[in-house]
């Protein structure tokens, strides 16, 4: 057995994006990956933390032999994804979005069946091994085993898209954001068992931006900003990094959260913020005794920009702190 | 993945899709009862059903066009069915999937495009069955199950277009046959709904690369009550097998440097 799971030597990932123009079109460079190396042991669930459009979804289709890198090689069990494709996929479990994936018209069952014959599975074992999966993703509690997918819910979609990874019993699971828009009963049945899977010995790589998630399921976490990992470890050991810190955290309306943002930071203090709807969401960090400072700080801003401040709350560093101290802050999506 | 795990698989897939799509069924084998009706309109236009009969240089104008249709859409449907099925798995996001069930993509879209057309080829025939048998009886039916061996056949040179359609409309991130073009040339020179001869020379020529054209000359001895000589059928054997060289030969060429292209741009 190779000696990590999953090993990621100086990954590097640039893409060309389309801007505009019908014939002569217009493009972009965006540096997607910038050198991320990482590596997970067997029998370790793994969390690529960071916001959207920071890398994490890159890094595992090239793990997942979907893409290519421009330098830079992913192993998984030994294997080269470059050099050695076909081995990688005979070790890999995928799941890559809880939405989309599967045929609409055809059953949970009907699907499953499919993907077993593709993947080669005995039909002596094909029906027993839809059973199991079937059961251990809690799709035939739920009594959706021949529901059309279009009739499921998310949170059955997920499960589907789990249960299809581990049709071919694979040692290495790639989850991108598994629990991504789900219920919460569904998110727990999830995590508990991709927690069930390391135990048997299995690594699990998992993106998500839930830091909440990423605190109470990984036993490590690597934190991706900017096509780089910036931080990385057990998330206790990454929140002791801020534990002189405090986050002031607040719920405001009526006001341009970039602008407030570039005030905060003006004033010397990181700020994280998420625009839902009307409201922006900020926290801001702070040194421990800077608080009533912060917020003040909050008060006169808010009342300057004729805007109001819904809800106020300091709370105790979180891993969302360990990423504003690293990167300074910005916008969290 | 070996080659019978995906056979089954597609297989199971088109059962299954047609299973939960009960109209879409009906439909497919209705077509052909809409051809016999364009016959007779196209007939009356001619004076008769037999004017059109000598117009087209065939003696059973039904089994001809019936089959002429079945054979554009199977025969040049082929590149269009291969990199649909493509495009397909990629607007259900099932494309990942499959890309990384197997060691090669390739192989996954040479067996299923096959598997696939195969398959529609004998929805096909059993459609047009039932029609053949009350046109011509039994011998219209066995002419028709030869039309569709024929073009079974006929349609092996054009997979490794079918790929490259496939990779090719993927890797453009185009939500269509980026090779479509291609099929209007391939009815026009295959002389489809027309005889050959009646092409300029020049054209006549070109048509001899034209697997279609074979597929055609097949059905039409077929359809012309013509007990077809061994040496006509060999003649239309032996030139598929060259142009199914030819045409796969070529395409292998291309194929493996576009897949290895689309994993630098990436699957989605």
């Amino acid at each position: 057995m190779a000696t990590y799971a999953i090993e990621t030597r100086e990954l590097r990932k640039r893409y060309r994006t389309r801007l505009g123009g019908f014939l002569r079109g217009q493009y972009k460079w965006v540096e997607a990956l910038r050198g991320v190396s990482f590596h997970v042991d067997w029998g370790e669930i793994y969390g690529l933390l960071g916001p959207n459009g920071a890398g994490k979804t890159t890094i595992v289709k090239i793990i997942a032999t979907l893409l290519e890198p421009d330098s830079g090689d992913a192993f998984v069990a030994g294997y080269s994804s470059v050099r050695d494709p076909g081995r990688v996929r005979q070790v890999i479990g995928v799941m890559l979005s809880v939405e989309r994936g599967f045929f609409w018209k055809l059953t949970a069952r009907e699907n499953l069946k499919y993907f077993g014959m593709l993947y080669g599975l005995p039909s002596s074992k094909l029906g027993d091994k839809i059973e199991e999966v079937l059961e251990l993703t809690g799709l035939k509690e739920l009594g959706a085993e021949e529901k059309r997918f279009e009739d499921m819910s998310l949170g059955m979609k997920a499960r589907l898209g789990l249960a299809r990874a581990l049709l071919k019993d694979p040692q290495v699971l790639l989850l991108d954001e598994p629990t991504l828009g789900l219920d919460p009963p569904s998110a727990r049945h999830i995590r508990g068992l991709l927690r069930e899977l390391a135990n048997d010995g299995r690594a699990v790589l998992v993106t998500t931006h839930n830091m909440f998630e990423a605190e109470i399921l990984c036993d490590r976490i690597g934190i991706i900003s900017d096509g780089r990992i910036v931080a990385e470890g057990p998330p206790q050991e990454l929140k002791r990094r801020v534990s002189d810190t405090v986050s002031i955290t607040a719920t405001l309306t009526g006001i341009v959260a970039e602008g407030l943002s570039a005030k905060v930071s003006g004033s010397g203090y990181k700020m994280l913020y998420r625009v839902e709807g009307e409201r922006v969401r900020v926290r801001i960090q702070a040194k421990r005794g800077e608080e009533v400072e912060v917020l003040d700080l909050l008060t006169r801003l808010a009342r300057d920009s004729g805007a109001r401040i819904l809800e106020v709350r300091v709370e105790e560093p979180t891993l969302e702190d360990v990423f504003i101290a690293i990167t300074g802050g910005g916008r969290w999506e | 993945m070996g080659v019978a795990g995906i056979v089954k698989a597609e297989l199971y897939l088109q059962i299954s899709w047609l299973r939960s799509n009960r109209v879409l069924f009906a439909l497919q084998l209705f077509w052909p009862y809409t051809a016999i009706l364009v016959i007779y309109v196209m007939g009356s236009a001619y004076g008769s059903v037999e004017n059109l009969a000598s117009a087209l240089g065939v003696e059973d104008p039904l089994l001809y066009i019936v089959a002429a249709s079945a054979i554009m859409f199977a025969a040049s449907g082929i590149i269009d069915q291969t990199a649909s099925v493509a495009l397909w798995h990629r607007w259900l996001g099932t494309l990942p999937y499959i890309y990384t069930s197997t060691p090669s993509f390739t192989r996954y879209l040479v067996v299923s495009g096959l598997t696939s057309s195969l398959f529609q080829s004998a929805f096909n025939f059993l459609a047009l069955a039932p029609a053949a048998f009350i046109i011509g009886g039994l011998s219209s039916g066995l002419r028709l199950f030869l039309v569709f061996a024929v073009m079974i056949i006929g349609a092996l040179p054009l997979i490794g277009l079918g790929i490259t359609a496939a990779i090719a409309s993927i890797l453009a991130r185009e939500e269509g046959n980026v090779l479509s073009f291609l099929n209007p040339l391939l009815v026009f020179l295959g002389g489809v709904f027309y005889p050959i001869e009646i092409l300029p020379k020049i054209l006549q020529e070109a048509s001899t690369i034209i697997p279609v054209r074979y597929v055609v000359d097949a059905a039409r001895l077929a359809a012309g009550f013509q007990t077809p000589t061994g040496q006509g059928i060999l003649l239309i054997l032996y030139s598929l097998a060259l142009l199914i060289v030819l045409y796969n030969g070529l395409a292998s060429l291309g194929v493996s440097r576009l897949e290895r292209a689309t994993r630098k741009r990436g699957l989605y």
